[in-house]
């Protein structure tokens, strides 16, 4: 897996792309984790280039949400791709996390908020 | 096929000859308009029929004659083609031109009769309702209602006529119109039970394939895991169950190399996997490094839940850079976790209602105990020594739990028994009875063989079958000698117990006949012992535990507790359970004999206080 970051409207984007399964989901915690130490607190993960997550992934994503809430920032998922939204479904974590379709409506979603 | 009769006619007896001749609803149309064809010397007959009294006629059935050249259809025969089958439906489709393209392959004489223009419906009018003459593309029909209690069910044409019918063909349908009618109706509702008959079958055959689950459930869960894996893509799966406590055990797996989950807690919360919400049952995969260093690529974790509890997990994994699941794959996954969410749900429902349908067998035989004192807390006394025994020979938890389960009800068919001056009438046949009552239940097979010869002897003498030897099922050959044991520990108004060298003589003469040598054997090694440990003077047995605990009666007995030998205790309440004179009674007999033995004696019993309290 490999990710990128760059910032929009005051918001951390991380862009990532491959699979986010056993192998990948070190890597991610540890630039996840950085990003909460740097001080970020509106962080916006773009999954569309993501074509599969596991439940390893999924933990990631768990642990960093419950991270930036704890510092009271914010973390939104853009643009699952319909396998990753079937993965969120059997897993039943879907209404845990706040899942937006596209960047403009996260970023609108966390500006109200 | 084209039939002709030597004396056609469409009348009564001739119409249901026809229905009695053919089987199938089609063929049964064909042949009545075959009947028509030939009573009427006209090849084309169609018949139309409606779905309600008041909606548009259908085109069931056309009989018309074929070019030589054509091949006809299935049921063509001397060039008569019959078409049908599928007409009625399509003609029900919004857009018959739709539903003709789409069957245009399968049903090729379907579309030649449309592009004949013989319409596929026919509207419900004042037209139709009464005979007469119309054109069609096949040229001009009669056409005549049929009716069926004043109301029009369909009708029927025949022709290709002239201008108008002749009186012989207007006079053979007015006759054959009625018996028509009813024949098709007849034919119609047949057809609609055979398919309602089928619908159900194949609904209870599903019924039976859930039910069969909660019987059979590691087999369908093991059939369900490796559709999961293959509908999935993955490469292994596993499915853990958890038990009482919620400690989730891995019960089935499918391609997965053998001990890699041996040291995995797979119970959430444990660390390995954790609940993102438990109310949810939302999973994740906490520790993926312990997943990394097991070799696991890619593992998604599928919470397992019903209602009221967790019931398990499905987990299907990747150990390399295997195919990632696509969409479609993961719905098919969810169908398959829902199934087997349903199976597990199955199995604790059945479960449970066998625990209280055994529960009630239970408490009726204790019922049946109740009926006089010295039969009080029998099954209880029969199961303490069957389970003894069957530990002394050292019967697996399966075969205990059966055996117990056994005798704990072994006398319940004396349910149907009817009691007459000296004894039962037809005692013969309550193992039997008893045994149908375990048997409605699917798992209660087992249970069910044991009550049924719980009577048979070993060399063959018993009843109600004579099974002998290794074919009396080994719990039966225990509780043979169990209910032998207690009956004849038991003082009853007739005669009193058995005194104990009494009682090991008789079981040695039985040894090899009634009962299993091994059987006997057991036994006596757990009498003895008891003997030997058995302080001198006192009962060899807590008496409350000899006499199986009545409820009532030994509960609140001043014996119980004490030190005190209790026949010489005065206020002790053995006449609640048949015992009202403690010199009858085993448990003063089996010491007064032990302590002879040893060349003491023992205090006699105490004057016991008569009256019931």
């Amino acid at each position: 897996m490999d990710y990128k970051t760059r910032t929009e409207d005051s918001r951390t984007i991380l862009e990532l792309s491959g699979d986010l399964d056993v192998t990948s989901a070190p890597a991610l915690q540890a630039a996840l984790q950085e990003l909460i130490d740097q001080g970020i607190r509106s962080l916006i993960v773009d999954l569309t280039d993501v074509p599969f997550m596991d439940s390893s992934g999924l933990g990631v994503l768990v642990a960093a949400h419950r991270r930036m809430t704890a510092v009271g920032g914010q973390l939104a998922l853009v643009n699952p791709t319909p396998t990753l939204r079937k993965v969120f479904e059997l897993t039943r974590t879907n209404r845990l996390f706040h899942l937006y379709e596209t960047l403009e409506q996260a970023t609108q979603e966390m500006s109200a908020a | 096929m084209a039939r002709m009769f030597s004396n056609p006619s469409v009348e009564w007896p001739r119409v249901f000859e026809v229905l009695a001749r053919h089987t199938g609803y089609e063929a049964r149309l064909d042949a009545l308009l075959d009947l028509v064809a030939a009573a009427t010397r006209h090849p084309v007959v169609a018949l139309y029929l409606a779905d309600d009294p008041e909606g548009r006629f259908f085109l069931a059935r056309l009989r018309r004659p074929v070019p030589e050249e054509r091949t006809a259809s299935q049921h063509a025969d001397g060039g008569v083609a019959f078409l049908g089958g599928s007409l009625g439906d399509l003609a029900r489709e919004e857009q018959a031109l739709e539903a003709i393209e789409a069957t245009e392959e399968l049903y090729p004489d379907s579309v030649s009769a449309v592009a004949a223009g013989l319409p596929l419906d026919l509207p419900r009018t004042p037209e139709l309702a009464s005979a007469g003459a119309t054109s069609t593309p096949l040229g001009v029909l009669y056409s005549v209602p049929l009716h069926r209690a004043d109301v029009q069910i369909g009708l029927v044409q025949v022709g290709p006529i002239g201008e108008k019918p002749g009186r012989g063909l207007r006079k053979v349908m007015e006759t054959a119109a009625e018996p028509l009618a009813h024949a098709v109706a007849l034919a119609r509702e047949q057809a609609r039970l055979q398919e309602q008959l089928a619908e159900d079958e194949a609904r209870s055959d599903v019924s039976r394939q859930m039910l069969r689950s909660a019987f059979e459930p590691d087999e369908f869960l093991r059939l369900l895991l490796d559709l999961a894996v293959k509908a999935s893509g993955t490469q292994a799966g596993f499915i853990g169950l958890a038990d009482e406590s919620g400690v989730i055990h891995l019960h089935t797996a499918v391609d997965l190399p053998e001990g890699l989950l041996d040291h995995v807690e797979l119970t959430p919360g444990a660390g390995f996997l954790e609940w993102l919400d438990r109310e949810e049952g939302s999973l994740y995969l906490a520790d993926f490094e312990q997943a990394a260093a097991l070799g696991i690529r890619a593992l998604l974790a599928v919470p397992l839940t019903d209602a009221e509890r967790v019931l398990g997990v499905l987990g299907l994994l990747n150990l390399d850079a295997g195919t990632t699941p696509a969409e479609h794959s993961l719905n098919l996954l969810a169908i398959f976790a829902e199934q087997i969410q349903l199976v597990l749900g199955n199995v604790r429902l059945f479960e449970a209602f066998n625990r209280q349908f055994v529960g009630t067998l239970h408490a009726l035989a204790r019922a049946l105990d109740a009926r006089y004192p010295h039969t009080a807390a029998h099954h209880r006394r029969v199961t303490d020594w069957a389970l003894a025994i069957g530990r002394e020979m050292a019967l697996s938890e399966a075969q205990l739990q059966a055996l117990r389960e056994a005798a704990l009800a072994h006398d319940v068919g004396m349910c149907g028994i009817v009691e007459v001056e000296h004894g039962f009438q037809a005692d013969f046949h309550h193992p039997s009875i008893g045994a149908s009552m375990f048997e409605l239940l699917p798992q209660g097979r087992a249970v069910g063989e044991i009550v049924a010869s719980h009577h048979e002897w070993y060399d063959g003498w018993g009843f109600p079958q004579g099974l002998k030897g290794e074919e009396i099922p080994p719990g039966a050959r225990i509780l043979a000698l169990a209910e032998f044991v207690v009956e004849s520990t038991t003082a009853d108004p007739i005669q009193g117990a058995m005194p104990p060298s009494k009682l090991m003589a008789e079981v040695q003469i039985r040894r090899g006949r009634q009962f299993d040598p091994a059987v006997v054997d057991a036994w006596m090694a757990i009498f003895e012992r008891g003997r030997r440990s058995a302080p001198a003077g006192s009962p060899f047995q807590p008496c409350h535990l000899f006499k199986g605990d009545p409820a009532l009666a030994c509960s609140t007995c001043p014996a119980r507790g004490t030190s005190l030998p209790c026949w010489t205790i005065p206020e002790v309440r053995c006449h609640h359970h048949g015992d009202p004179d403690c010199a009858r009674c085993f448990v003063y007999l089996e010491a007064e004999e032990r302590a002879a033995a040893a060349g003491q004696s023992v205090p006699p019993p105490a004057t016991r206080q008569s009256a019931r309290q």
